[in-house]
């Protein structure tokens, strides 16, 4: 608590009310244990459609190894994301494996997932530029595609949380918006 | 020759303006010399459609460069890809450049498979619907829908099982690459992108080489020690093959030629002398270029290697001129009788080479013939003119020779050195009777050992496979070879499954066969009959997007994914096809295997009577196929002009053609013995040397009969078989295996026909 409260002084200094957030600052202000586990709630509106899917579950990560993303509702499935895989289960039965290297875009995808869960703020700033602002100890994070790749799916990444993430949203280029609300527990 | 002296005059001045002629046309024609070394050799006698089928692989390889760009700064790396991109797509010798696929590329490809979507299923998703398990693609389907990854590619009412996606998954290019941020990045390799020019002519021309490799040069020199470039494809063997075949022609063909004229002016002491007989020698070269280039389209550079060698065979002519002028005045109608049955005896043992259907011997003739007829018409045309003076041989060196030969042994007398030769005879027969025969022609391969180790590591890294080793399915019409393709595919399938091959691939995968597509469709509908309320209530939809997606179903069920649809949109590149039709032959489409192990049809599993019509094509074999029996039929044609030689010494000689013909023959076992005792095998290469020998040879043989073994002429033969030793036997010392094994072999050959001349000369001196 004592560093944190260094670390406040020291945004205040240079930044007096709203501090521009860098990427480089959110590994300061953001904790990335090595181990976490949580609640999700994901609110995947389809625009074309008029439509949300609302699914639900638990998560777990383990920083550079894997994210393991349970959902319970509305069906069981269980996946997860390696840094050069994704695979999908329901029950015992193996439905999916995808070597990320074959898909360019889940493997962005799932790069900035493992980026944005393990507060692995660095790796992001080869795929965005961040804008952010600061109060007490909550901040916001907007992040805008820098390559012409990822610019074709994603218009931007809004995230927020205080030492750790809590709301992800993502905002696609064809108006769908994926909302995705973590509760960790500590 | 009684002829007056104006005829002959202007029969000199013809010959003149005939030259010029020549030497005008050939520079007008702009001749374009040849690297490859398969067309030196005949077209293999196929059937057409496995020709065809092989052509169009080679295609495949050869008009394909593959350049990797390796490199840890990723920004480096991609202004590397763009710099070579800009470079070679601007040369006119390339066709397209394939480096980065943005993503409007992509989304046009996905676009243009949509409305097949529904009968495009890949094999994984028909074992789940024939076997009833629906059920599995409908959880898959939700598991995507929910998944937090699968933003963008999901369409819940065009398609809303994904089927799309699974099929551009598995129907991915040849390439082992995915792409990163667009650029090829090859999955194998680290920090490693994927560069493709497709040429548009074919990597044997030296034009092209010369162009691409500057480029690739000048771009590699210039990049910091952080990138490497490496490189694979034809162009890159064939342009170090070239270079180093050119190399080398020219530096042994300097080396050989100072060294004759070292000789020449050794022996004569005059430089008259010496450029009297370097100008038939001059005059043939420039004739046999322009008539070869005149008359070949393409001519190979192996040709002019073999040409260079003529330059000992036809300063023999104007070395017998020059020693007979020394005694007498009247030259030419004294040695005329034995100047001209040399020039025929040469002429047929040469033409012989153009029998044989072999492109590369035909040109190797044809040089030879003009170039030895050529020298032959300036010795008796234009050297009466030019030696009116009598010139002088230095003394010293013809009482040394007569002395010489006084001490050496003769055949005849010592009887000793006669059963001394009988028992190396015998001892040469036996280890030619035990020799083998090596026709691999990637033994002939030029390329050095760390090309072909780049070559390697760019193939395995890419995860190609060979283009030169196939197999074949004939049908009537493609959609029969897509079918049969279809029923091959599940064995194929269970070999990489256990490990036995790497992979296949076949136009199926891409393209399913019409029938295959009607079956889809029906599993499609039983699909969506089945499943798609469950998965829309499941993922908690209304159900008038259910509707909505049974309706895009009707409407696409019905389209159908021809092969003309496929060709004008979805083929990823030309260099990729699989499949040839042709108007009278039927159609065939091309299946590759990819295995580390070497493989046949039983090997495979894949019976006979099971695949009655699968052919094994392997370019490898077939054309070491063909070096064989080209060497078995030229020596079969040798023995032939042999036979016929003999008939005509005989006429002429009686029973002195034996002194005339046992050197060459003699000398052609010896070096057969040798070379099969110092080397694996011989190849055809090895016995087109041994016509050279029978031709020198001959030419010797019939000389020194004529000439009653005079001491000149003794010089003469021996002078012609040291230049031709220097022109032929430099070549011993090439790096490119079809030059050295000629050289050695005329090396070798040309010394024991001397040896054997020595022996065999007549023990009383007549002359």
């Amino acid at each position: 608590m004592l560093r944190m409260g260094l670390l406040m002084l020291a945004l205040c200094w240079s930044m007096p009310l709203y501090a521009t957030l860098s990427l480089d600052l959110m590994d300061k202000l953001t904790e990335s244990p090595e181990n976490l586990r949580g609640q999700f709630v994901q609110k995947k509106t389809v625009k074309a459609f008029d439509v949300t899917i609302k699914s639900s579950g638990d998560f777990h990560y383990r920083r550079h190894q894997f994210i393991d993303w349970h959902t319970h509702k509305p069906v069981a499935n269980q996946l997860r994301m390696t840094p050069s895989q994704i695979t999908s289960q329901q029950g015992d039965q193996s439905l999916m494996q995808i070597d990320t290297d074959a898909d360019p875009t889940v493997k962005v995808l799932s790069q900035i997932f493992f980026a944005v869960l393990t507060a692995e703020w660095r790796q992001l700033a080869d795929y965005f530029t961040a804008r952010g602002d600061l109060q007490q100890q909550n901040w916001q994070l907007t992040l805008t595609p820098k390559t012409a790749q990822l610019e074709a799916i994603i218009k931007q990444v809004d995230l927020s949380g205080d030492q750790l993430l809590r709301d992800i949203t993502l905002h696609e280029v064809n108006g769908d918006i994926t909302h995705i609300h973590l509760s960790a527990e500590r | 020759m009684r002829f007056p002296g104006y005829l002959k005059l202007l029969a000199a001045l013809v010959w003149l303006l005939v030259m010029v002629l020549l030497s005008v046309a050939t520079v007008i024609n702009k001749p374009v010399p040849d690297t490859n070394m398969m067309s030196l050799l005949p077209t293999a006698e196929q059937q057409p459609l496995v020709k065809a089928a092989a052509d169009q692989m080679g295609r495949n390889f050869s008009q394909s460069l593959l350049i990797l760009v390796t490199a840890e700064d990723k920004q480096q790396r991609q202004q590397v890809v763009q710099q070579l991109q800009q470079t070679f797509s601007r040369l006119p010798e390339v066709s397209s450049v394939l480096a980065v696929v943005d993503n409007t590329a992509l989304q046009a490809q996905q676009k243009k498979l949509a409305p097949y979507r529904y009968i495009l299923l890949t094999d994984q998703q028909r074992q789940r619907l024939m076997d009833g398990d629906s059920g599995q693609l409908t959880q898959k389907a939700v598991a995507k829908i929910i998944n937090p990854l699968s933003s963008g590619q999901l369409d819940l009412v065009k398609d809303p099982f994904a089927l799309q996606l699974d099929w551009q998954r598995q129907s991915q290019p040849d390439w082992a690459v995915a792409l990163e941020e667009g650029y090829l990045k090859v999955s194998a390799l680290k920090d490693t992108y994927l560069l493709v020019l497709n040429l548009k002519a074919d990597a044997f021309l030296m034009q092209t080489q010369q162009s691409i490799m500057r480029h690739f040069q000048q771009v590699n020199a210039a990049l910091p020690e952080t990138v490497t470039l490496s490189a694979s494809g034809l162009l890159i063997h064939a342009a170090a093959g070239a270079e180093q075949a050119q190399k080398e022609i020219s530096t042994i063909g300097l080396g050989s030629m100072l060294g004759i004229i070292l000789l020449m002016c050794w022996v004569f002491r005059s430089l008259k002398t010496v450029a009297l007989l370097l100008l038939p020698v001059l005059v043939g070269c420039i004739v046999a270029t322009a008539v070869t280039f005149l008359w070949f389209e393409r001519v190979h550079i192996v040709t002019f290697a073999f040409g260079a060698g003529l330059i000992g065979v036809a300063v023999d002519y104007a070395l017998h001129y020059l020693c007979e002028r020394q005694t007498r005045t009247q030259v030419l109608s004294k040695i005329f009788p034995g100047l001209l049955l040399g020039l025929i005896s040469s002429i047929l043992a040469y033409a012989a080479l153009a029998i044989a259907p072999f492109p590369g011997l035909r040109q190797m003739a044809v040089f030879s013939v003009s170039g030895l007829l050529a020298a032959w018409l300036t010795v008796v045309l234009w050297l009466p003119f030019l030696s009116r003076q009598q010139t002088q041989i230095s003394s010293s060196i013809l009482p040394g020779l007569t002395a010489m030969l006084a001490k050496m042994p003769t055949l005849q007398q010592n009887n000793g050195l006669k059963y001394g030769m009988l028992s190396l005879v015998l001892l040469a027969l036996f280890v030619v009777a035990q020799g083998k025969a090596e026709d691999d022609i990637r033994l002939l391969q030029t390329s050095p050992e760390a090309l072909i180790a780049e070559d390697e590591r760019v193939q395995n890294a890419l995860g190609l496979s060979s283009g030169t080793k196939f197999i074949l399915l004939p049908c009537p019409a493609i959609q029969q070879c897509l079918q049969k393709e279809e029923q091959l595919r599940p064995d194929l399938q269970r070999l990489v499954d256990e490990g036995r091959i790497d992979g296949y691939q076949m136009l199926s995968q891409r393209l399913p066969s019409l029938a295959r597509q009607d079956d889809n469709a029906g599993l499609t509908q039983t699909l969506y009959q089945t499943q798609l309320k469950a998965l829309f209530t499941m993922v908690g939809l209304p159900s008038e997007l259910a509707e909505k997606a049974q309706q895009a179903l009707h409407q696409g069920l019905d389209n159908r994914l021809t092969l003309d649809v496929f060709n004008e949109q979805l083929a990823i590149a030309a260099g990729q096809s699989r499949w040839l039709e042709t108007a009278d032959h039927g159609a065939a489409t091309m299946i590759s295997i990819k295995s580390q192990q070497p493989w046949t049809l039983a090997s495979l599993g894949l019976t006979e009577q099971q695949t009655p019509s699968l052919v094994v094509v392997d370019q490898v074999e077939t054309i070491s196929g063909l070096l064989e029996t080209y060497r078995q039929q030229i020596m079969l044609w040798m023995m032939l002009a042999y036979l016929l030689v003999f008939g005509i010494l005989l006429y002429r000689y009686r029973l002195a053609a034996w002194r005339i013909i046992l050197p060459p023959l003699l000398g052609s076992l010896f070096t057969f013995a040798v070379l099969l005792s110092m080397l694996p095998g011989i190849n055809l290469f090895h016995v087109m040397a041994l016509i050279l020998v029978l031709g020198i040879g001959l030419d010797m043989g019939i000389f020194l009969t004529e000439a009653k073994q005079a001491v000149q002429t003794w010089l003469a033969v021996s002078l012609s078989v040291m230049t031709s030793l220097l022109a032929f036997g430099l070549l011993a010392l090439s790096n490119t295996p079809v030059l050295q094994h000629f050289g050695l072999t005329v090396l070798l050959g040309l010394s024991f026909v001397w040896i054997l001349a020595v022996l065999v000369r007549p023990t009383i001196k007549e002359g």
